[in-house]
């Protein structure tokens, strides 16, 4: 299938040609993501193309809480870069065994994933953006996870990228100045 | 305002950020806590070995068992005791939401604090997991007292508590909850914000209402609010009372954001059902899930 390649101003590329139209018939294809693609890449992407704002419940209020804070230059120290990566996790215990295959948006610190849920979005805005390796974990063994390349969708890009930002509403500032 | 409170532990990092709102709303109101750990199934009726929650592995069950684990849970918070006060520590074999229940309920207790999880889940998956945790939901479910919700670290505390945001949807659930929240308002002279949001997915026939539908919707949610429970709060001043449209979750979410909130409260379920039949909300699951401060869900106002 054709792969789409997403600029950093947000525009989705088919065979170097700006998609203007309708994009819901690109979702199903795979992405390359452009080596400055941010997060900032990422929502513009999604104001670009309105029809995308409904795979979402929160893409429109992030879009609006994003608009508040439009400037450049939104990085935090405690991360690199983000990632985004697909994972397959076998589970045997507890419960009954099952197998799960999720996406996650997550930030990097040498080398290592760090959680993003306590940061406000706004802060991540200017990190560049990265398809990462798909992690099968075995058995819950978290030490030992294999890694394998692989390819994403419009799709899981947009759905995952919004479900992971929904974890981060934190306030501004603390109420109380201590 | 809470003479005893239970905190619902597994003792493991999952439940650290509850454990430090437990210590500290327990010394802050100079109530009796409850350490209180359930850990395992016995295995058939009469049975003198448990099934270990988490690894799965057999352990006897007995007196030295019991004061094992008991000692276990003094090590894993001795931070917190050192800090505040020692609090009862019980321990006992069973599942857990039928214990914490008919420990609550024998004893009296005037809140239930826990986790979200027994374990700290990818946010990635959590959607396929089961938001939360299937003991809290169904502790939240049957309590006679609010249960108080704490996911992540809060960003500010219990300690210095002064914006509490209460989510209506006008069930008669959502009575009891106003009920916590204002009495907790009152109690600490802190402001109450009335937080209503209308539910534009459940438009008729997929047809999206216009902006005067909105508005009059708004308006008659308003007047709602101010005949249902301003006149509850008699003299009580520090109030605001705020109608949003959009998807609950979301708006509820976005307005703890704006406004800061340090806690939410919100009725367990949203439907008139029998509480002991209802499954917590969905709208109360995603705001647990992913907001930033504690959650009080409460059901019923026979502990209020």
């Amino acid at each position: 299938m054709e792969k789409i390649f997403i600029d950093s101003y947000g525009n989705l590329l088919k065979k170097g040609v700006k998609q203007t139209g309708p994009v819901l018939k690109l979702l199903g294809n795979p992405i390359e993501l452009d080596k400055a693609f941010t997060l900032r890449s990422f929502l513009l992407m999604i104001r670009r193309y309105p029809e995308l704002k409904n795979l979402s419940e929160i893409l429109d209020s992030l879009l609006e809480i994003i608009s508040k804070n439009d400037s450049v230059g939104n990085k935090i120290s405690d991360i690199e870069s983000l990632v985004f990566y697909k994972t397959i996790e076998i589970q045997g215990f507890p419960g009954k065994p099952k197998l799960t295959v999720y996406n996650s948006l997550k930030g990097v610190i040498q080398k290592k994933t760090k959680d993003l849920k306590f940061f406000h979005p706004e802060a991540l805005l200017d990190h560049t953006l990265t398809l990462g390796k798909l992690k099968h974990i075995v058995f819950g063994d978290k030490e030992d996870i294999f890694e394998y390349e692989t390819f994403y969708t419009l799709f899981e890009l947009v759905e995952g990228v919004a479900w992971e930002l929904s974890f981060n509403f934190n306030p501004l500032q603390c109420s109380i100045r201590r | 305002m809470f003479k005893k409170i239970l905190f619902a532990t597994t003792a493991s990092p999952a439940c650290d950020a509850a454990a430090k709102i437990a210590f500290e709303l327990a010394e802050k109101y100079k109530s009796e806590l409850v350490l209180y750990h359930v850990f395992g199934v016995p295995s058939h009726g009469g049975s003198f070995s448990v099934r270990d929650y988490v690894t799965g592995e057999e352990d006897n069950l007995g007196p030295e068992y019991i004061e094992f684990v008991k000692d276990e849970m003094k090590t894993t918070y001795e931070a917190l005791i050192q800090k505040y006060a020692s609090p009862r520590i019980e321990a006992l074999a069973g599942i857990p939401s039928t214990e914490i229940l008919r420990f609550a309920r024998k004893e009296g207790v005037d809140l239930i604090i826990m986790g979200a999880h027994t374990r700290q889940d990818e946010t990635g998956s959590a959607r396929f997991r089961g938001i939360v945790g299937t003991t809290m939901q169904k502790v939240a479910q049957k309590a006679r007292c609010p249960v108080l919700i704490i996911s992540r670290p809060c960003e500010t505390c219990f300690w210095y508590f002064n914006k509490i945001i209460f989510g209506t949807d006008f069930s008669k659930a959502s009575m009891a909850a106003f009920q916590f929240a204002y009495k907790m308002a009152a109690f600490i002279g802190c402001k109450l914000y009335i937080f209503h949001a209308l539910d534009m997915g459940t438009s008729q026939a997929g047809v999206s209402p216009g902006q005067k539908s909105i508005e009059d919707h708004i308006k008659a949610a308003k007047a709602r609010i101010e005949t249902e429970y301003v006149p509850r709060m008699k003299d009580f001043d520090n109030y605001e009372i705020t109608i949003w449209e959009g998807t609950p979750y979301v708006e509820l979410l976005k307005f703890a954001r704006e406004t800061s909130g340090d806690l939410i409260v919100m009725a367990h379920h949203t439907k008139d059902i029998d509480p002991d039949e209802a499954l917590l909300g969905s709208t109360v699951e995603q705001v647990v899930l992913r907001s930033a401060c504690p959650v009080a869900s409460v059901n019923r106002d026979d502990k209020l």
